[in-house]
């Protein structure tokens, strides 16, 4: 007798466990969802180590300006509020043999530039437009490169300004702005 | 402000979201991998909230922030219990009158290792000893000791 309602009371399953076990396709259905979203999460990191977010072959972009000016060496995909390098090369020089490039009011409105290689000499306003000025020496051989960094903004996904030589034609540079 | 306020929420969402998918067991009890994890990611997060504002109006606004959000989340899963069997699962058995489930176990990425450390919190030292073992949806595994335990103790 009490062989069997220890037997009773071991296939008999509590309305709790019950109610568990009614429950578990749901749970199936989350463990699902989770090894997509793991392999999810592993593209993510594929394709963040090969530059979606910047830093990477993918976010590589060059312009060039239409009479060939300048050309800009920059990145597709960047992260608001961190810095990503902008690379010029030109092979103008103004009459004193320094180098100078300018940034339009659209392009000061969404970057924030932080640092320069070569240091500017001057910085100076044309306009809306800020021109930097660099000292360049007499026998260095052309092409002169500049890097500069420079932030975007928070507020926008996508950003957008132009670079030009003083009197040249300009250089349009588009990026997509992750958060 | 209003920013910082988006930020916070932003995060508190993603946040949420990985925990989830990366699954139960980082919930529950954490192991020293889980709490690195939750270390870096907090210091990582709190980087992207405020940047160089090191305030305390802005520390207060973004705990503000969270401390709603989590009010609004508890709100609408006592509200919606179908909404929070979606998001946060449901239990799992993961033993069964002593037999383990290795399916369920697998499934849900627990180790024996785990069930038995349950097990000895509970004071049992046996599985057979064990009617039920199930994984909740906080992490914790809760061990229901066969009835007949006592009277055979």
């Amino acid at each position: 007798m009490f062989g069997r309602e220890a037997h009773r009371s071991l296939t008999q399953i509590p309305p709790s466990i019950a109610e568990i076990d009614a429950q578990a396709p749901i749970q199936a259905r989350i463990w699902r969802v989770s090894k997509i979203a793991w392999w999810g999460m592993g593209a993510v990191l594929m394709l963040a180590a090969i530059g979606l977010f910047g830093d990477g072959p993918l976010a590589e972009e060059e312009a060039m300006a239409g009479d060939g000016s300048l050309r800009v060496t920059y990145d597709r995909f960047q992260r608001a509020d961190a810095s990503s390098p902008f690379i010029l090369r030109t092979s103008h020089r103004q009459a004193d043999g320094n180098v100078a490039f300018c940034l339009d009011r659209a392009f000061l409105d969404v970057w924030q530039m932080s640092q320069m290689e070569p240091s500017p000499l001057r910085e100076e306003a044309h306009g809306e437009d800020v021109c930097h000025v660099i000292a360049v020496p007499p026998g260095m051989p052309a092409p002169v490169f500049i890097k500069f960094w420079a932030h975007a903004r928070m507020g926008s996904l996508s950003a957008e300004g132009r670079l030009r030589m003083p009197g040249g034609e300009s250089v349009r540079l588009r990026a997509l702005v992750w958060p | 402000m209003i920013e910082m306020v988006i930020r916070t929420a932003v995060a508190w969402l993603g946040l949420v979201v990985l925990i989830r998918l990366s699954g139960r067991r980082t919930l529950g009890e954490m192991s020293p991998v889980d709490f690195v994890v939750l270390l870096i990611s907090g210091d990582m997060i709190q980087q992207a909230l405020l940047g160089e504002d090191a305030s305390l109006t802005s520390g207060f606004l973004v705990v503000l922030t969270l401390l709603l959000l989590s009010s609004i989340y508890a709100k609408v899963k006592s509200r919606w219990p179908a909404f929070a069997r979606a998001v946060e699962g449901v239990p799992t058995v993961l033993v069964r009158n002593g037999v383990p489930d290795e399916e369920q176990l697998r499934a849900s990425r627990v180790a024996m290792d785990d069930v038995m450390e349950a097990l000895r919190k509970e004071g049992l030292a046996d599985l057979e000893e064990v009617r039920f073992a199930v994984l909740e949806t906080s992490g914790v595994i809760s061990v229901i000791p066969r009835s007949g335990r006592a009277e055979l103790s």
